[in-house]
């Protein structure tokens, strides 16, 4: 029997007004259904209170009655005083304008407006007014299942009644999880997830349910509060006895646990959109016209940098270093995605600063490898090969620190290593110093530069492309253009890896001088 | 229920926030009588934060609107929503007021 008994004043109002309220959001009405519900009651129970008991005090008894259906309900206002049928008052004349219009009359004519139905019957000595309530469509804008999460009359028998102030915290996140709540008014925050639980809507429930029974978060009343909670001993109660009110709680978890799951998944592809914009912020970091000096007859060059995350710690680059000099750097930062990236940025804008200044190979690179120990906090490090070629005479000068050696022309139509020493990575290890060599490229001759992701290229039989592969990719390009052969090395890493995702960046660049007519590709 | 009042181009704006029920109306009665007693003949009903009006309440905004029309003065109610809405309109109180959808506009009804 769901009740509520108080005496027949008008402070006892509000109480009844909050009884209908709470029923009513728990039995799937919507917030302008139960506003609607609650005129219907004031106007009945403001009716008691001034004419029922006129030589005496007495009290009121409302009782709530679910319909078969949500929306639907029934609600009796009984009363033991003078036998008085409220629908006998005169109906309000509706016209009227404010000279004419009567203060009274208002009164039952709402209860009709809101009710299907009004019911007046006198039982012994009690009157008792009956309220019928069915949903009328177009009643209400929103939607009242999303009122309702449970969908079903709520225990509120079973459950405690707590008033609690703005500021209140009804739980912490860390806390053992040990009371479920439903909010009849007001409404709660969560601050680390920053969200508001409004009015009508239930939470903890997840603590109850998961398997920690420990608090996620914590909840902080946003105003004045008035919550109905029931703990993990009522619950497992009510479970036996209601098996429908059970599945009802553990659907409501499951929807929450599909609503939390989405939540992560918007905010993973907001981070992978961003790591998009950054790959291509990267890939124009890197010069990517071709031909970038399209005056400039005496050379061709071709260069790609396919990262294998969306950022990647490889780069190259080339610039004229003045009218006759083109210098040609590549590089490999130790590591993959954001960080590399970074630091990738840094060692290419530094060489290239150092560069410009017109020194030996050996001396950029010596100088670069001290200023970048000199705030390498990260400890990361970078390998680097760098070439400037003498565009008039065809020879270069080069340095490596610790970068696979480019492959070149050996002059009868294959490719060999380059010579020299590989030096070792700079960015931990002050080296006294880089070495420079010199040779000289021939009309037609290519230098082919590339980073260990191609040699390192697996397939899956484990097997890596190597410089073997590498070797024989480039013999049988000789003769084709720069971007020809960066392209065919770039298909046969792809055709030898048989589609599994690259492990490491692939950058290559083909630097071929002028001399002989370039065949097509 | 909160009940404020200011000064605004010679009209008194009222705005009305939370519910007018049988009992909170009677304070809206007494802080009228107020403004009334002040000398305030002209006032604009801020409705857009009210939630709630049962009879109790429309009849508190009919014993105004009485007692200013019978100092010459005129009440415009302005912004009424939701519940409240429908509550205007199922009593006719539209015909016995002027009900606006602005401040702005209220103010033009004088």
């Amino acid at each position: 029997m769901d009740l509520l008994r108080l005496p027949a004043r008008l402070e006892s109002l509000e109480a009844f007004l909050e009884f209908i309220a709470v029923r009513a959001r728990t039995s799937g009405f919507s917030i302008l259904q139960t506003k609607e519900l609650q005129l219907a009651v004031e106007e009945a129970v403001v009716n008691v209170v001034h004419h029922a008991y006129p030589h005496s005090a007495g009290e009121i008894e409302v009782k709530w009655r679910p319909g078969a259906v949500p929306g639907q309900a029934e609600i009796d206002i009984e009363d033991t005083g003078i036998p008085f049928d409220p629908r006998s008052a005169a109906a309000p004349d509706l016209r009227a304008g404010l000279e004419e219009r009567k203060v009274g009359g208002l009164g039952i004519f709402f209860i009709d407006q809101m009710t299907e139905e009004t019911i007046w019957r006198r039982d012994g000595s009690k009157n008792i007014l009956t309220l019928v309530f069915a949903p009328r469509p177009g009643g209400s804008a929103e939607k009242s299942k999303a009122a309702n999460p449970l969908d079903s009359n709520f225990p509120l028998e079973s459950m405690t009644r707590e008033i609690h102030r703005k500021g209140d915290v009804l739980f912490r996140a860390g806390d053992p999880a040990g009371k479920m709540y439903f909010i009849a008014s007001g409404s709660l925050r969560l601050p680390e997830i920053d969200k508001v639980v409004p009015e009508g809507e239930v939470i903890g429930e997840m603590g109850l349910l998961s398997p920690f029974h420990i608090r996620t978060a914590s909840a902080v009343c946003e105003e004045d509060c008035i919550v109905y909670s029931i703990d993990k001993e009522e619950v497992t109660r009510l479970f036996t006895l209601n098996s429908e009110l059970a599945f009802k709680i553990v659907h409501l978890c499951v929807q929450r646990f599909i609503e939390n799951l989405r939540a992560e998944t918007e905010a993973k592809e907001r981070i992978q959109s961003e790591l998009r914009i950054a790959r291509d912020i990267q890939a124009a970091m890197l010069p990517r016209v071709f031909p970038p000096f399209p005056d400039r007859t005496e050379f061709e060059i071709f260069a790609l940098m396919e990262p294998a995350k969306e950022v990647g710690g490889d780069f190259y680059d080339f610039f004229l270093i003045d009218h006759d000099h083109l210098g040609v750097a590549i590089g490999d930062v130790s590591g993959k995605g954001v960080p590399a990236a970074l630091f990738m940025a840094i060692c290419k804008t530094l060489l290239k600063t150092e560069a410009l200044r017109g020194l030996s190979p050996g001396e950029i690179l010596t100088r670069l490898n001290r200023t970048l120990i000199a705030e390498n906090e990260m400890m990361m490090f970078v390998t680097v090969f760098f070439l400037s070629l003498d565009l008039r005479t065809g020879e270069i000068a080069y340095a490596n620190g610790g970068h696979p050696p480019p492959f070149v022309s050996n002059g009868s139509g294959g490719f060999e290593p380059l010579s020299g020493p590989t030096g070792t990575f700079l960015g931990i290890v002050d080296v006294c110093r880089f070495e420079t060599i010199s040779r000289r490229l021939g009309p037609g001759e290519t230098i082919f530069l590339y980073s260990d992701g191609v040699s390192e290229a697996t397939n899956s039989a484990l097997e890596l492309f190597a410089e073997a592969r590498i070797k024989k990719t480039l013999d049988q390009s000789e003769g084709r253009t720069a971007e020809a052969i960066v392209a065919r090395m770039r298909d046969a890493v792809r055709a030898f890896a048989e589609g599994t995702a690259p492990s490491d960046d692939i950058t290559i660049v083909a630097l071929t001088l002028a001399g002989r007519a370039a065949a097509t590709a | 229920m909160k009940i404020e009042g200011k000064t605004e181009s010679g009209r008194l704006i009222v705005a009305v926030e939370g519910r007018m029920d049988a009992v909170s109306s009677q304070e809206f009665d007494r802080k009228c009588d107020e403004w009334l007693a002040a000398g305030e003949s002209n006032f604009i009903l801020n409705f857009s934060g009210l939630e709630y009006i049962s009879s109790a309440g429309l009849r508190s905004l009919l014993i105004l609107g009485k007692k200013l029309s019978a100092k010459k003065g005129k009440v415009v109610i302005a912004c009424v929503k939701d519940v409240v809405k429908e509550v205007f309109t199922i009593s006719g109180f539209g015909s016995v007021f002027a009900v606006e959808d602005s401040i702005e506009s209220a103010h033009g009804r004088f």
